[in-house]
């Protein structure tokens, strides 16, 4: 089954945090706030079951922001959608890497009920966060431009600069 | 002339208008003219950039040229000041300094001087709202927030006195952990070498913090400051780390600076 991955802020997913004001079966808020929808969608790209594109699609991500900065991300495994009931569209990503792009998908006809639903299957499940350093984003972009995969005129000028520069 | 160097033997201390309508500065680096101003320009800053200073030796007195007096009021002066403001700088009529007075004599001024007293900056109050203005932002990874912009420029303005504000807030006072987390990392990025101690040993600080946005931050500040001296704060960090993932984000800040010796 593959895995489904998003930009996060990754101290909102940490496990540990302690909150003894939550009740029996409840999840905290921060994971909600943390998953902005657009036009009731969100957008989550597809990574396969041995994770050898999570790389690719990464770099890609981060290659869409203005400058280099750490990337957090939320790794989950697709079947939380099947059991929170949510609707997907195939569409195309808009990061600087065209390949990725055909990986992109929707998340659609969100109501606040499934969304609250697909966070909480997250949160029960095995889901991983990861961080990249600003240091080894400047890294895999530096690659991914060389590889020919991210492409630099479609990525921020201050970003493209900077990668540029190193 | 704008852009023109000063003659080698031109004392610095002395100033003289180079006309009606103009007032004139030198930047931090001495030894040239680089720009004037027309009177009606309301921006000085715009027009000659940053680290804009009083003329030195002129024990805090900007002179400027009476026709400046019109159509300005004081507040609209006291405004154009405000980027360039020493506490307890004077602004003052040209009309009101005696002729062949150099920047190192006092002067009285007469009774009908335009003279105002800036009042001193309170740098503690910007700091604090700036933080206070940081909860209608939405922050995120890779892009500047108006947050960020405004502690650089206090940073670079106002050096330790901005930090020592910071860090009150940050490491002693109440602070949401968002934008402390957003202020440290700032804090870690911004050039400013005078500050560079002072930076290094709150980021230090800030990693026994009780909120883990904050010890986050102070790691990441860490890791954009590049500095391998800090590597023993972090690893006591990380023996004293409750939050796996948190411990995971330390340690990947130290093996970074590992590095970088």
């Amino acid at each position: 089954m593959p895995f489904l991955v998003r930009g996060i802020k990754r101290r909102k997913w940490d496990r540990q945090s302690v909150y003894p004001w939550l009740e029996k079966d409840e999840i905290p808020a921060d994971p909600l706030t943390d998953l902005p929808t657009s036009d009731n969608a969100l957008s989550v790209y597809i990574v396969e079951d041995d994770k050898s594109n999570l790389d690719r699609v990464i770099t890609a991500l981060a290659a869409t922001r203005e400058r280099p900065d750490k990337y957090d991300y939320l790794l989950f495994d697709e079947r939380a959608l099947s059991i929170a009931n949510v609707k997907t569209e195939l569409t195309r990503g808009n990061t600087p890497d065209d390949l990725v792009n055909s990986w992109h998908l929707d998340l659609v006809e969100l109501s606040g009920s499934k969304l609250l639903a697909l966070v909480t299957e997250i949160l029960r499940s095995d889901y991983r966060t990861a961080r990249w350093l600003e240091s080894v984003v400047k890294d895999k972009l530096q690659r991914g431009m060389k590889a020919g995969h991210v492409d630099p005129g479609k990525m921020p000028p201050k970003l493209r600069d900077a990668v540029l520069s190193l | 002339m704008i852009g023109s160097t000063l003659p080698e033997d031109t004392n610095l201390d002395n100033f003289a208008p180079t006309g009606e309508g103009q007032w004139w500065w030198r930047k931090r680096t001495p030894a040239s003219v680089l720009s004037t101003a027309q009177a009606d320009t309301a921006e000085p800053r715009s027009a000659l950039g940053d680290e804009l200073l009083p003329v030195r030796g002129c024990r805090g007195a900007l002179v400027y040229s009476t026709v400046l007096q019109e159509p300005y009021n004081p507040t609209s002066l006291a405004g154009l000041s405000r980027e360039w403001a020493q506490p307890g700088l004077r602004l003052i009529s040209l009309d009101d300094v005696p002729a062949a007075t150099t920047c190192r004599e006092e002067f009285s001024l007469p009774s009908s001087s335009t003279a105002m007293q800036i009042p001193p900056i309170d740098v503690t109050r910007l700091v604090e709202v700036a933080f206070s203005a940081a909860h209608y932002e939405v922050f995120r990874d890779g892009e500047e927030s108006e947050f960020s912009r405004e502690l650089v420029h206090l940073v670079r303005r106002y050096g330790s006195s901005a930090l020592d504000a910071i860090d009150g807030l940050i490491n002693f006072g109440e602070v949401d952990g968002e934008i402390g987390s957003v202020a440290l990392r700032t804090i870690g990025r911004v050039e400013h070498p005078a500050s560079y101690t002072v930076r290094l040993r709150l980021l230090e600080r800030a990693l026994a913090h009780n909120s883990s946005w904050i010890r986050d931050g102070a790691a990441l500040g860490l890791a954009s400051l590049g500095d391998p001296t800090a590597i023993g704060s972090l690893q006591r960090a990380i023996v004293q780390e409750p939050i796996e993932e948190l411990r995971q984000d330390l340690k990947a800040v130290e093996e970074y600076l590992e590095t970088l010796r």
